[in-house]
């Protein structure tokens, strides 16, 4: 059976890109947030096996998202998507809860390696 | 999906971005909304880079982390929102929205370089261009992996200091090149963590985080594990070139080491099992849709309304849920294309040096997505018309006692099944002296005419190339007036209505189907023909009975309820010979905003959803048809637009 | 696809004397209304159909026929027979010659569609002093004169 994913970015461009990236490697996709609130939301009625987040969303940042996932599934697996020059906010995201991080521009074989570690 | 799409995808969102962008903007010059703006036209910057890095658009990527940089600055109060900086952000979003159509067009011709050196010294700093950081994230990075492959280690010193204290020496050193490497090392040393306990860590931690250190990093590891498993741990932090553990402590390991939560590619005979154990929940799923895919879809629901027309006799009314969602899903709210009026207001109102305060109104109403691309250049012309005409300059407002600045109003409303767009200001007005003055010389009107009415009025500046500006400014374009807008309304099936009063404004109303494509209409025979009445305009039908009949001033009239309605013989009307051959002649009133009137037909056939369809009209034809439709048996029927009836 | 059907009855043309290579042919529709035969260019051509009945267009000169459905899209049929002269009355069996006009398409109701036929310029006699901007002038062939009338005038003349 494929794992599950769930992808948060606010930008459909982004959750396209990374939804190809991601079924073409065989993922599938169940569910796409906008919005940390979003995130949150879906992850608690999906339970995927992957969470992609981007830390720069509206509402909620990526970074609440991830500790109010955490709290509510220490064993969720998020993978952060960040932009150059973040430093700070994905360690952050780490502190928070997150699995591992992806730089933007994205490149379909760093995603997968990133997934991977991800899922062990 | 291939790049070309990716292309749209980027562009269609980075406009809408650019648009969020410039209306946060206006909102920062106003001062309103605290510190909303600035975090807004962060966010939407912040995905503009995040996209154009994506795309490999270098120029729009390096505009916009400049950007970024000098609104982060401003965030964090680093600088004082000022005529000039708001001047330079204003420029900066400008060059921003060239960059990106002139990326997406494969043109790469906006020269960003001299407004990222401004950028750059606005917000204090001048160092590392995201250029070079976005050459360098995209090198081929080498031996990258899981350790699963034989990586041949780089060979290279150890820079690190040697932490003090107790425990294992591990040494960690991150693949060169890689993006953050600050960040994967301080996830190594999570890892580490993990492991035991982890000592001193040399460079510190808050160095590594700041990506102060050259590659490699190396801390004091208390732990049970071998070497060996302390070394497969720590490669799984991934981006790890190299890891090196001494042998200082070595003893039996006692902790389990951690099983793979799950197998990275399906093993075979699992398979079975697998598929039964998805317990999750999986509802609202979100779908993509190609936008013309949708258009297609949209197309065949025509072909089908067409069909459900032939079959609906046969079997009677269907309720469609299906067919509503489907269309609703094709509008789109208003404010998608609103929300660039108030930079483009701004913008006008300055050159033409009169202050303009602009609202918005009802910008979640929704319309058809079609329709709104259409009718955003209509609006452009009124607002542009407002400003330049209609609007006096701030001293001949302070001699009639009006505030010195402009009220300019776009609202969007919706009644029945009809769309309203309202352009109002607080204006002269038209002037209706100049207007009959031009009128007559122009012949549009009978010389004898001393007053017009609205009606009048605009129907005489809804006339080609109509124009009572006194002097052509580079705003509203040369003579190209009302009739432009009022054409492009018809043709999307709406209509144009203008009040206007001297001294006090004008409104101009754009009336518009909520959906192109399918309008529920009323069936009417008229001869041996058929034509549709849209139902958003039908208040109710009647018998013809004569005693409801009346004359006024010498016009039939019709008495429903103590109310006289004009009564129009649409077979006189529309040039049908003789009479109603049988039976009672039906009765439809029809309403438009408070105007109503009552409509002959020879009978009734019944409602239908019919799918509006254009054709081309002939010269010196009635004007009286908002478009035809194809009727059950294959033959096209004219559908009535009310509007110019009343 | 029309062109390739085209035979050029180059026969035609055989008696006239020289023939200049870069002189145009027009590839010529030849179709008959009230008897007498005309001809159009049929690069404008789209597609011809069977006569069918057009729903009237209120308030539209006599000679526009109205609109029919081709295959989900409206075009305006206009009667050439009634265009060329009003007295007669409008054709009910025939063909329509789906013409192209930049991006709209108009529909020509003529008697009967006949032949193609290439007609090079020098054969064509222009009608300098038509009284019908519609005529472009006449066309010799062997044994016949054919009325060239011209789509494009005839669309512009009449659609909005």
């Amino acid at each position: 059976m494929s794992n599950t994913v769930l992808i948060c970015d606010d930008a459909i461009f982004m959750r396209t890109m990374v939804g190809d990236i991601l079924q073409q490697a065989g993922f599938e996709i169940v569910g796409e947030a906008e919005t940390g609130v979003q995130a949150v939301e879906k992850y608690k009625q999906l339970r995927p096996d992957l969470v992609t987040m981007d830390i720069v969303m509206p509402d909620m940042g990526g970074i609440d998202a991830v500790r109010e996932i955490t709290k509510f599934d220490p064993n969720a697996k998020v993978l952060m998507c960040s932009a150059m020059g973040q430093q700070a906010l994905v360690v952050e995201a780490i502190q928070a809860g997150a699995k591992d991080f992806v730089v933007k521009p994205f490149q379909p074989s760093r995603v997968l390696e990133a997934v991977q570690r991800v899922l062990g | 999906m291939d790049s070309a799409q990716y292309a749209e995808l980027f562009l269609t969102e980075s406009r809408e971005h650019v648009s969020a962008i410039n209306h946060s903007l206006l909102e920062l010059e106003r001062g309103v909304g605290g510190d909303e703006p600035v975090g807004a036209i962060f966010r939407g910057v912040h995905t503009i880079k995040g996209m154009s890095a994506t795309m490999g658009y270098t120029a729009v990527a390096s505009l916009s982390h400049e950007l970024e940089t000098l609104l982060d600055v401003v965030r964090r109060g680093g600088s004082t929102v000022d005529a000039r900086l708001m001047d330079l952000l204003f420029r900066a979003a400008d060059l921003l929205e060239r960059a990106i159509e002139s990326a997406v067009s494969g043109v790469d011709a906006v020269d960003v370089l001299p407004m990222i050196h401004q950028l750059q010294s606005e917000a204090g700093r001048d160092s590392q261009t995201f250029l070079s950081m976005a050459m360098t994230a995209e090198l081929p990075v080498p031996g990258m992996g899981m350790g699963m492959t034989a990586e041949m280690p780089i060979p290279g010193a150890w820079t690190a200091a040697v932490p003090a204290g107790p425990g294992m020496l591990v040494r960690v050193r991150i693949v060169e090149g890689t993006p953050l490497k600050g960040v994967r090392a301080f996830l190594a040393v999570e890892a580490a963590k993990k492991l035991g306990e982890v000592g001193e860590v040399s460079p510190p931690v808050e160095a590594l985080q700041a990506d102060a250190f050259d590659h490699d990093f190396a801390l004091r590891l208390t732990t049970e594990l071998s070497r060996d498993d302390v070394i497969a741990a720590l490669r799984r932090a991934g981006d790890v070139d190299e890891v090196s553990a001494d042998d200082a402590a070595v003893s039996a390991p006692l902790v389990e080491a951690p099983a793979p939560t799950k197998a990275t590619n399906g093993s075979s005979g699992n398979g079975g099992n697998g598929a039964t154990n998805g317990g999750a929940v999986r509802q609202q799923r979100s779908v993509r849709i190609d936008l013309r895919r949708l258009d297609n879809l949209m197309n065949l629901i025509g072909e089908l309304v067409i069909t459900r027309g032939r079959l609906v006799q046969l079997t009677g009314p269907v309720d469609d849920p299906a067919l509503a969602e489907t269309v609703a899903q094709t509008s789109r709210p208003v404010w998608q294309v609103f929300d660039r009026f108030p930079r483009l207001v701004r913008d006008a109102a300055r050159s033409v040096g009169k202050p303009v305060e602009f609202t918005i109104e009802g910008k979640e109403v929704e319309l058809d997505r079609s329709m709104l691309d259409e009718v955003g250049d209509p609006i452009v012309h009124l607002l542009r018309n407002a400003i330049d005409h209609g609007i006096e300059s701030p001293e001949v407002r302070r001699e009639q006692g009006k505030p010195e600045s402009g009220r300019l109003t776009l609202s969007a409303s919706r009644d029945r099944s009809a769309v309203a767009i309202r352009v109002t200001d607080d204006g002269r007005g038209i002037d209706r002296e100049k207007v009959l003055q031009r009128a007559r010389e122009h012949g549009l009107i009978d010389a004898s005419k001393t007053e017009l009415t609205d009606e009048e009025l605009f129907r005489i500046i809804s006339q080609a190339g109509f124009s009572t500006a006194d002097k052509v400014t580079d705003l509203s374009g040369r003579g190209v007036g009302i009739d432009a807008v009022h054409n492009r309304v018809r043709s999307l099936g709406g209509s144009v209505d203008i009040r206007t009063a001297p001294g006090k404004g004008t409104t101009v109303t754009l009336r518009l189907p909520l959906t192109l494509a399918i309008v529920r209409s009323l069936l009417a025979r008229i001869g041996d023909e058929t034509y549709a009445i849209p139902m958003t305009h039908v208040s109710e039908t009647v018998e013809l009975h004569p005693q409801i009949m009346h004359t006024l001033k010498g016009r039939e009239v019709l008495m429903i309820r103590e109310q006289v309605l004009p009564l129009i013989r649409l077979r006189q009307l529309l040039h049908y010979e003789g009479d109603a051959t049988r039976g009672l002649e039906q009765v439809v009133v029809v309403e438009m905003a408070e105007r109503r009137a009552a409509l002959v037909v020879d009978a009734l056939i019944g409602q239908q959803e019919v799918v509006v369809k254009q054709f081309d009209g002939v010269q010196n034809g009635l004007t009286l048809f908002g478009g035809a439709t194809i009727l059950g048996d294959g033959a096209p029927a004219l559908i009535i637009d009310v509007s110019s009836l009343l | 696809m029309i062109r390739s059907s085209i035979s050029i009855h180059w026969s035609t043309l055989a008696s006239s004397e020289t023939l200049p290579e870069s002189r145009a042919t027009a590839r010529t529709l030849l179709f008959r209304v009230a008897g007498k035969v005309y001809g159009c260019d049929i690069e404008a051509v789209r597609e011809i159909i069977p006569y069918r009945r057009a729903t009237r267009l209120p308030g539209a000169p006599p000679f526009v026929q109205g609109l029919v459905n081709l295959r989900g899209t409206i075009v305006t049929v206009l009667d050439l027979g009634a265009r060329l002269d009003p007295a007669r009355p409008p054709i009910r069996d025939g063909s329509i010659i789906l013409a192209a006009h930049g991006t709209r398409v108009v529909g020509v109701a003529v008697d009967e569609v006949m032949d193609v036929q290439g007609i090079s310029e020098e054969h064509v006699e222009a009608h300098g002093g038509a009284r019908d901007a519609l005529i472009r002038g006449l066309g010799h062939l062997e044994s016949d004169v054919v009325v060239l009338v011209d789509i494009h005038t005839l669309v512009t003349q009449v659609l909005l």
